[in-house]
Order: structure tokens, then C-alpha cells, then sequence
């Protein structure tokens, strides 16, 4: 298989990383602003902020996970991952828009749920993003390191080192103004590779003649596009995950309080294309290797793309992929350390320590210096390969259970800080109780969570009608599809643990807010005190300067 | 599938990509222009 040459490998690296920092130069400000920092002040325009977006929600992951399920589930293997990845950009964007109505200065979705419910709920999605994106620093560093000692005679702790320090070096200084900025060449990169190496690969492997001499490597059920067996165990685990990921994550939040408000739409439609297209693209290499019987490497289906360019691309096309991979996992790491900042300058210190009145210079230093260490904590664990993955699961637990509570919590203004976080938490342990089977899920006990997760399977069709179609809409959609998929999970359900267990989050969490809502007899929240404490800090800032000067 | 819709099935993406990345560039191009009118930074 082909390597590169020590020189030439940290050449390539070096060269990304070099351009990238440069790029940067033209944006910086020797005096940075708080809010610039956090949301680029919130007037991103449409073809940076599409371009962001998208190159936000591929990481490198994407590219390794999408092949491997166009090799595991065959023709609609691929479809399985884009294509849910990419309708989440979509079904956001109507509830990024009701975010921004409520509170058009918001630097973090916390920072919202505090003004609404208070420290709790906020402490719930700003820990859980602590959490995510140290975790996503981490993947995306393994993978950089596991790239680079593949295809070089670099080491994997050499190759972390090298996109810890590369993606720090040009995101310190002007933070989210410098992650969007660069996201649009990370994207032209990926974009390029993409679109020259798919086609490339397919020509090499024997062109359309391919699907006649390798149809007969794929098993009847790698053959079926309706496949039965790639929607139970990876479409709906990945759609119903993915969602919650949309809903909970600040680097997604952190987009939509940055794109002009009126750009809201087009930026989304053209990210959920461009998310699609790409992913579901490099996923067909999966399919590819199947059909042209590949073998991955030591059994490792992430080894596949590599292996697939290594084997098959000349050298300037494998530098080629070698930049799409590196672009793919910076532009995710550079959103993770803003999004660190954000929550730590606007969620610990600006709320917390400094009571709504920051000093702004400090601010800027608490947010270099969250990235800093946020940037080392990511090194540290990839290279230390330390199994914090699993964490993952955890996080992901508490994004689902979230999703619910926090849309009705900006919609309906009878919920309570009581009902969010005692539905998040016990929906949270019955999460745990199903995926770690703390009980046997059989009988009676398996009954009761298939009809959780059949209510939580209307909740997220409901949800999605909900933000194009209205309340009522919702409403009916939701209703009728848990009705109908009670019929389907009962009995059934029970074999898919992951699926069930994400499904019962959503249930759960769904059935105790409504009902402690519904109970409730506090006074209705006003909608408009929200934007009177989720504030500029820089204006507020200059205002106090002001009134100190007149003093 | 026939050959050559499995064929479009593994090309089209290759081309919507295209699209996308026309698309991006011009409006990135015209957010430039604009700016450089108005005076202010890109982001």
C-alpha cells in the first residue's frame, strides 16, 4: 500500500495548517469582542454560513462510518447514514429560527434555558457539552493520528500532537470568527476530493461492468434497498441519535445564533444538500469495496477509505483524500474549541461568576484559555487512546432526553424548571435501565418500555412536523404515529437495545413533562423577559463604560 | 436496479457536490463584494 515519506507527510500537514493560519491573519483584530469571539455578532452571510454548517457536521468520522455501512448493509448502506445526517441539518432550522426570534443575542442554547428555567437546566446542556465536545476533540485527533501512521511513517501520537497544535494555533486568537472563516476552505478541500476521487475510484474498479462481475459478493439482503436489516440497526439508531445531537450540541446552536437571521433558511437547506451529497458520496466507496470483494485492513472498516485511495489513486490523489480527512476532522475540532469557549465564557463565567456584567477583556482570556485546555485535554486522550468513548453513549443518552423538553420549553409557556430537569433525569435513568439492561427486558418489563419507545417514536415524527407545519399538525402526526408503532414495537423492539433504549428517552422524557406541566400551577412564563437577560456583552460593556464616564 | 441506474446511483453524488460547491463560491464572492462596499469584515 502506498505511504508517504516522512518529509513529504508533515509537508502536507504543515502546508494545511500553515495556509489555514494565514487565512485566519486576514480576519483577525488586534482587539477582539466578546460576542464576536462567541457568534461572529450574529451576521454571518449565506455562503459562509452554509459552508460552516456543513463542514461542522462532517468530521471525520462521517467519511470512515459511511463507508462502513455502504460495506455492512450493501446498496442502501450509504443512504442510511447521509441521508438521516443530512434531514437533521433541515428539520433544525425551523426551531433555530424560533431560538433567534426569542433571544436574538444569544451566544449559547444554555445561556437561553437559564433565562427560561434557571441554573439547572442550563448546567444540564452546558455540562453535557463539556462532555461532547472533549469527546469530539478527542475522535477527531485519533483519528488524525491513526490517518497519518497509515499513510506515513509518522507515528499516531506524533499525528494527534501535530492536529492538536494545527487546529489551536489558528482558532485562539479569534475563536468562532476564525472557525467559520476557514470552514469554507475545509469544505472546498472535501468537496474537491470528493468529487474527484469517487468517480475515479468507481472508473478504476471497472466502471458500470463492476455491478455485473461483483453483484454476486452481495448477500440478498446487501442487494435489497428497502433492507430491512440496515434500517433496524442503522438507519433508525442513527436518525433517532443524530436528532438529539442536532437539538443538544453547541456547535450547531452556536451556527444558527451566527447566520443573519433572514439567512436562517437558505444556509440550512444548502448544508443538509451539501452534508448529503458529500457523505452518502464517500459512503459509496463502501459499497464499491464490497462490490469489488476488498477486504479491510486487519478486519477494520475505518481502515476502508484509506486502504480504497491507497490502493487505488495515484499519489497526488492520495494527498489529495490525506487533506480531505485532515480538513474534515479540523474544521469539527476548531467548532468544538468555540464551542468550549462560548459555553465556558457565557455559561461559568459571564452568568455565573461575573453576574451578566463581564469584564469583556477578561471574557476573551477565559475563552483562549478554555481552548487551550480543552485543545490539550483532546491530545491527551487520543494519545493516550483512554476508552472515554463510551461517554459518548452517555451524552448522547442525555441529548435525547433533552430534545422534548427544551422545544416545548421555548414554545409552551406552562413548563417548568421542574418539569425539564425531573424529566431529563428520570428519563435519563430509564435510559440506562434499557441499554445497560439494569432490568431483564422481558414480559411485562419489556412491554412497558416498548410502549415508552413507541410514544417516543411519535414524538420525534411529531416534532419534525411540528417545526414545518405547526402545533396542531404536530400534534395529530405525533398521535397517529406512536398509535401505529405500538403495534410494531411490542414484542419486537426488545432485540434492538440501542434503538429501544434511545426511543424510551424521548418517550420517557416526553410523558413526565407534559405531565408535571400539566399539573403545575406557577404563573405562565412571559416569552419576552428572555431577551432582556440574554444580552451583547460588549454593548453592555460599553454601555456601563459609558455611565462611568459621564459619572 | 438496472446497471445504469446503479451507475446514476453511485455518480450523482459526485455531481450534486459539484452543485453545492458552485453555489457556496458564488455566494461567497458576492458576501465579499458586499462587504468591501459596506466596509465591514467578512465575519
Amino acid at each position: 500500500m502506498f505511504q508517504f515519506t516522512t518529509s513529504s507527510a508533515l509537508l502536507i500537514l504543515l502546508g494545511f495548517y500553515g495556509a489555514t493560519f494565514l487565512l485566519t491573519l486576514r480576519i483577525g483584530k488586534k482587539q477582539e469582542n466578546a460576542d464576536g469571539y462567541m457568534t461572529a455578532n450574529g451576521s454571518v452571510g449565506y455562503g459562509m454560513s452554509a459552508a460552516s454548517m456543513t463542514a461542522t457536521w462532517i468530521w471525520a468520522a462521517s467519511f470512515y462510518a459511511a463507508a462502513s455501512s455502504g460495506y455492512k448493509y450493501g446498496l442502501s448502506g450509504a443512504i442510511h447514514y447521509g441521508f438521516w445526517g443530512a434531514l437533521m441539518i433541515l428539520f433544525i432550522y425551523p426551531f433555530g429560527r424560533r431560538f433567534r426570534k426569542l433571544a436574538p443575542d444569544a451566544h449559547t442554547l444554555a445561556e437561553i434555558m437559564h433565562a427560561r428555567h434557571g441554573t439547572s437546566s442550563q448546567m444540564i446542556l452546558a455540562g453535557s457539552n463539556v462532555v461532547g465536545s472533549v469527546i469530539s476533540l478527542m475522535v477527531n485527533f485519533t483519528a488524525a493520528g491513526a490517518l497519518v501512521s497509515i499513510l506515513s511513517p509518522l507515528s499516531f501520537v506524533q499525528g494527534v500532537v501535530i492536529a492538536g497544535v494545527g487546529v489551536l494555533s489558528y482558532t485562539l486568537w479569534s475563536g468562532f470568527r476564525a472557525s467559520v472563516f476557514t470552514d469554507f476552505g475545509q469544505l472546498v478541500a472535501m468537496i474537491l476530493a470528493a468529487v474527484i476521487i469517487i468517480p475515479m475510484i468507481f472508473f478504476q474498479l471497472g466502471g458500470p461492468t463492476l455491478f455485473e462481475t461483483g453483484m454476486a459478493n452481495l448477500t440478498l439482503e446487501q442487494q435489497d434497498f428497502f433492507s430491512t436489516t440496515a434500517i433496524l440497526e442503522q438507519g433508525a439508531p442513527f436518525f433517532v441519535a443524530v436528532l438529539a445531537y442536532a437539538i443538544g450540541n453547541q456547535t450547531i446552536a452556536q451556527r444558527l445564533f451566527a447566520v443573519r437571521e433572514d439567512l436562517i433558511k437558505s444556509s440550512f437547506i444548502t448544508a443538509t444538500i451539501g452534508y448529503g451529497s458529500i457523505v452518502i458520496g464517500l459512503g459509496m466507496l463502501g459499497l464499491l469495496a464490497l462490490l469489488a470483494g476488498v477486504t479491510p485492513i486487519d478486519g477494520d472498516l475505518n481502515n476502508l477509505i484509506p486502504q480504497m485511495a491507497a490502493t487505488y489513486l495515484p499519489p497526488f490523489m492520495v494527498a489529495m483524500l490525506f487533506v480531505m480527512v485532515i480538513g474534515s476532522l479540523s474544521s469539527t475540532a476548531d467548532s468544538d474549541l468555540s464551542a468550549l469557549s462560548a459555553i465556558v465564557m457565557t455559561d461559568v463565567y459571564g452568568k455565573h461568576i461575573a453576574k451578566n456584567k463581564p469584564d469583556p477583556l477578561k471574557m476573551l482570556w477565559v475563552g483562549r484559555m478554555t481552548m487551550v485546555v480543552a485543545a490539550a485535554l483532546g491530545v491527551v486522550f487520543a494519545s493516550l487512546k483512554l476508552d472515554i468513548l463510551s461517554m459518548l453513549i452517555f451524552v448522547g443518552a442525555l441529548w435525547g432526553s433533552i430534545v422534548f423538553p427544551v422545544i416545548a420549553s421555548l414554545y409552551w409557556n406552562r413548563v417548568t424548571n421542574a418539569a425539564f430537569t425531573l424529566s431529563v433525569a428520570l428519563s435519563f435513568i430509564l435510559f440506562l435501565v434499557v441499554r445497560f439492561s439494569w432490568l431483564p427486558i422481558e414480559g411485562a418489563v419489556a412491554v412497558f418500555f416498548e410502549i415508552i419507545a413507541a410514544v417516543g417514536g411519535g414524538v420525534v415524527i411529531g416534532l419534525m412536523t411540528f417545526g414545518f407545519f405547526g402545533r396542531i399538525a404536530g400534534l395529530i402526526v405525533g398521535v397517529m404515529a406512536a398509535s401505529i408503532l405500538v403495534f410494531f414495537t411490542v414484542g419486537f423492539l426488545r432485540e434492538y437495545a440501542v434503538l429501544l433504549s434511545s426511543l424510551t428517552a424521548y418517550g420517557a422524557s416526553t410523558i413526565i413533562c407534559t405531565l408535571i406541566t400539566l399539573r403545575s400551577k406557577a404563573p405562565d412564563f412571559n416569552f419576552d423577559s428572555i431577551n432582556q437577560q440574554v444580552i451583547k456583552f460588549h454593548k453592555e460593556a460599553e454601555a456601563e463604560a459609558e455611565a462611568e464616564a459621564k459619572a | 436496479m438496472t446497471t445504469f441506474g446503479l451507475t446514476v446511483y453511485v455518480l450523482i453524488w459526485p455531481v450534486l457536490s459539484t452543485l453545492v460547491l458552485i453555489t457556496l463560491c458564488s455566494a461567497l464572492v458576492f458576501d465579499i463584494r458586499k462587504a468591501k462596499k459596506e466596509g465591514k469584515s467578512l465575519v
